[in-house]
């Protein structure tokens, strides 16, 4: 209907128009269509060009590698965390991000690199060896000796912009100039001539196509390739060309040379890291050979020139020869454009392609601790600004830690499925290990294939945690010097506890056995349950709770007697803080695993200092972990001796609930704390105590990790009685001197006697 | 000498008590009155730690030499950064001062003289609860350093003072000057 209205009004209109006029009013129409086609393109260039700001994903890093005099390291260790962080060897050590190893000593070119509390120096280093340990550390170019230095710590993952594109932005001052050269060479010779569009480059393009008789060269100048790159689709038609070529003339028109040039050096798209976008050369360079831009040699920039003509085609990982060969061309047009001369040129083509086996970080290397990350993160940060600003996260993981406990819990489920002949795969486990004085989470793992698991154990699996709530009730009696030492005796008859409703609660020990009188040392060590109930009821459950609570526990504790027992549902990383607390000696750090925040440009956001709380009295805590070094030299973590032979003295406390659902252990040695859980995620039984399930994948994950013995120095008001004679499993032994909280001299029941309570 | 000793070390013990009692165990009994009964009972005896490791037994500390074996003082990188921490106090900027004290204390966490430098950029930071801890974590470590147990308890008996803690901040003063008298 509208159509055939609007054809008669324009026959209407043509009809009494001269010819002339007819012409005027198609090039007035074409003029301004032009223009506002102009218009139109040049307000996107602008509003594309000036409105750009790079999304940058947020930076995650280890903590960093400190090297000091007197450290227990080898030449080899330094070595490896040197290749971590793309450090090359190279004798010459010209540039930052090499080294040079000698039998003994090892010289590395050190990179500046900022942290919040200040900026370690590009210089040159130099570490001698002796015995297994850092000898010293000179500054090689004032001779000068320095106590402490440290390398930068490893990326561990990005936290992506919702787009996916990964970048790591480059000033144009800081890009080499062999790079710039590779480009002109390759892509556009007349870059810094032409206006945009460049004939001569495309009449040169095509002949050079037509001689090889394919597709050798390109006629787009570096304008175009950016323009494509920024604003228009892939397509290939005849309309994107003219845009493409239009818009091109535009930016050239608004823009510097060096406004374009450094825009395309950090837009243009260099490959494909699973789902994510590798734009810029700067991406490019930590992409493939693991190394800042401006360190990479000038045959490695003639790679990277080189891809940009087919990031996919020319995928120096997938194909070498390809890119060899694409790399040696743009080496070759270099030199014929009087950029290299012939020696320089045969150098460059003789050197080896070095990408890196694989990207040198990833996105699944360390899940499970980039979680507790995020989720840490996401209290101070919203998700936008970690996605877009470019922040930089300083975490407290230890990576060769992580990557020994992941290793370690892998290979000790395995070998207790096949030892047990238990189902393939059904084990689970959880691994957080904390430092125990600054509360720094080093490691957790929180599955046996972190890599594909949905599910963080080490956060997200609340299970019951039986014995190891023990120490926490020991500590509220030990906390009342006048009423109890280490050799009280407790009584382990049997017990019945009424129970509203219901049959009396008997708890038993796990031998189902009763050992009547017992001192304290026996029955925390031995683990003797009805003992246990019995002392937490005699100290109060509101003591044993609001220990627990000084401990860190924040969920609701009911007072039943069954806590006691561990009726309690933690967390492996909720259960490692309350075990932080006895470890420290009674000070609470809450734990941590963001150091410090950095923005985009080194400015300090914010810090995660050291915070104390003071939740025990440092004495009470000094006497149980005292008693829980015994659990690993004869109670029931005895195993432990052996399988760790050279590290005792350990602290530790093995759990196990009913029906060996749950096997724990919370062990710590010189400033180094771990937690385990082993057990199946459908919660049925495992066969599995503390001891021979947990206890076996902590020992192997703390083997890796190069425990210490625990040194426990005796806080102020501890004093030492003579020796004792003390009733043990059933027989009478001497113990050479016990220690008790001043001035509060034990007294132990005499030994031969069948003894009684002191407290009935 | 040692016995002169002793006394101001018993006092400063059971204030220490008396500093970190848990609220669930207030109803033992007061601290001043049992270091009155422990003064004339025989058990009473000064700090016992350089006994202790005279004597051996299961449960006593370590000698030093073993306990460190794997791990001498690593001084040489303490120094440093406490030097480095000074410089960055000196030029105000206290939190990056405080980030090379937790740098040495990552390295050497038994140091007790780096918790009380952290305690005192705490003080001087008007964060008072936190200076306390610290304090009382170096208490803890302190060991046979009397002159450092005393500046702690100097310290804490500033923060309890800025906390409105009066009667706290006088035995805390009391307590440094006895530490203090043990120590010249």
């Amino acid at each position: 209907m509208s159509g055939r209205r609007n054809t008669r009004s324009a026959q209407r209109k043509t009809s009494g128009t001269r010819p002339a006029l007819r012409l005027l009013l198609l090039a007035i129409i074409a003029v301004s269509a032009t223009t506002a086609w102009l218009l139109w393109l040049d307000q996107r260039v602008r509003e594309g060009f000036e409105g750009r700001r790079w999304s940058l994903p947020a930076l995650v890093y280890a903590r960093p590698f400190e090297v000091y005099a007197g450290q227990a390291l080898d030449p080899d260790a330094l070595q490896q965390v040197l290749r971590h962080v793309g450090y090359a060897a190279e004798g010459s050590l010209r540039t930052p991000g090499t080294y040079r190893r000698e039998p003994d000593v090892i010289r590395v070119h050190a990179r500046r690199f900022r942290y919040w509390d200040g900026t370690e120096p590009d210089r040159i280093v130099t570490v001698r060896f002796a015995g297994g340990r850092v000898q010293a550390l000179g500054d090689e170019r004032d001779g000068g000796q320095l106590g402490i230095i440290r390398i930068e710590p490893r990326l561990i993952g990005k936290i992506y912009p919702e787009h996916d594109e990964d970048r790591v932005l480059v000033p144009l001052e800081e890009v080499p100039a062999d790079l710039i050269d590779a480009l002109i060479a390759v892509e556009d010779r007349n870059f810094f001539s032409h206006s945009g569009i460049d004939l001569r480059g495309i009449v040169r393009a095509a002949w050079a196509n037509l001689r090889a008789g394919a597709l050798v060269q390109g006629g787009s100048t570096l304008t175009q390739q950016l323009v494509k790159n920024f604003y228009l689709s892939s397509e290939r038609t005849f309309i994107r060309k003219i845009n493409e070529m239009a818009m091109a003339a535009l930016l050239e028109r608004r823009y510097s040379k060096k406004q374009i040039l450094g825009t395309y050096i950090n837009e243009i798209y260099l490959g494909q890291h699973g789902a994510r976008g590798i734009h810029g050369f700067g991406t490019a360079a930590g992409f493939y050979f693991g190394r800042p831009l401006r360190e990479l040699r000038i045959d490695q920039l003639a790679l990277l020139a080189g891809i940009v003509r087919g990031a996919s085609h020319y995928n120096p990982r997938r194909h070498p020869e390809r890119a060899r060969e694409r790399r040696d061309l743009v080496l070759r047009l270099m030199h014929e454009q009087g950029f290299m001369d012939a020696p320089a040129l045969a150098a460059a083509q003789a050197k080896p392609l070095d990408v890196t086996a694989k990207p040198a970080w990833s996105q699944d290397e360390f899940p499970d601790f980039l979680d507790l990350v995020r989720r840490q993160l996401l209290r101070d940060y919203t998700m936008e600004q970690l996605r877009s600003e470019g922040l930089q996260i300083f975490t407290t993981l230890d990576p060769d830690l992580q990557q020994g406990a992941e290793a370690a819990l892998r290979s000790t489920l395995a070998s207790l499925e096949s030892e047990r002949n238990m189902a393939r795969g059904k084990l689970e486990a959880a691994v957080v290990v904390v430092d125990t004085e600054s509360g720094d989470v080093l490691a957790a793992v929180g599955a046996r294939h972190p890599e594909v698991a949905a599910f963080n154990r080490s956060m997200d699996a609340r299970r019951p945690i039986g014995s190891l709530v023990k120490p926490f009730v020991y500590l509220a009696a030990l906390q009342q010097p006048e009423h109890y030492s280490v050799v009280s005796q407790l009584d382990d008859s049997p017990l019945a506890l009424r129970n509203p409703g219901k049959a009396a609660w008997k708890p038993e020990n796990y031998d189902h056995e009763f050992h009547g009188e017992v001192s304290m040392i026996e029955a925390l060590t031995r683990s003797y349950n009805v003992a246990t109930v019995r002392l937490g009821l005699e100290v109060g459950l509101d003591r044993v709770i609001h220990v627990l609570r000084g401990a860190g526990i924040e969920r609701r504790l009911e007072p039943l007697p069954s806590l006691l027992l561990g009726a309690i549902e933690l967390s492996p990383l909720e259960a490692a803080q309350a075990y932080q607390v006895l470890a420290s000696g009674g000070f609470r750090s809450p734990l941590n695993g963001i150091r410090d925040v950095l923005d985009r440009d080194g400015r300090g956001l914010s810090r995660h200092a050291i915070e104390l709380r003071q939740a025990m009295d440092p004495r009470a805590a000094y006497l149980v972990n005292t008693l829980l070094m015994r659990v690993t030299s004869e109670g029931t973590g005895s195993a432990l001796a052996d399988r760790l032979p050279g590290r005792q003295p350990l602290a530790g406390k093995t759990g196990t609930t009913n029906d060996l659902r749950d096997s724990w252990f919370a062990g710590f040695g010189d400033g180094l704390l771990g937690v385990v859980w082993v057990g199946r995620d459908d919660n049925r039984p495992t066969g599995l105590s503390g001891a021979t399930g947990a206890m076996r994948v902590w020992a192997e994950v703390m083997e890796r990790a190069g425990i210490r013995p625990l040194a426990l120095p005796p806080p102020t008001g501890i004093g030492w009685t003579g020796s004792v004679r003390l009733p043990f499993r059933g027989e009478c032994r001497t113990l050479a001197s016990i220690p008790y909280i001043e001035p509060h001299v034990p007294v132990a029941a005499p030994c031969a006697a069948t003894v009684r309570s002191l407290f009935q | 000498m040692s016995g002169r000793i002793g006394s101001p070390w018993l006092f400063v013990a059971a204030l220490w008590l008396a500093g970190c009692a848990m609220p669930g165990s207030q109803r033992a009994p007061a601290p001043v009155e049992d270091r009155g009964s422990a003064a004339t009972s025989d058990t009473a005896r000064p700090i016992a730690v350089p006994e202790a490791e005279s004597r051996p037994g299961e449960f006593q500390p370590l000698p030093a030499e073993e306990a460190g074996a794997t791990q001498p003082p690593p001084e040489p990188a303490v120094v440093a950064l406490l030097d480095e921490s000074e410089r960055k106090l000196d030029s105000g900027q206290p939190e990056a001062a405080a980030a090379s004290l937790e740098r040495a204390l990552r390295v050497s966490p038994g140091n007790a003289l780096l918790w009380h430098r952290l305690a005192s950029i705490r003080l001087q930071q008007g964060r008072w609860s936190q200076a306390e801890a610290l304090a009382q974590k170096s208490l803890a470590l302190g060991g046979n350093d009397a002159r450092l147990q005393a500046d702690n308890w100097m310290l804490i008996a500033r923060a309890r003072k800025e906390l409105g803690d009066a009667a706290g901040a006088r035995a805390a003063e009391n307590a440094a000057t006895r530490a203090g008298s043990a120590a010249d």
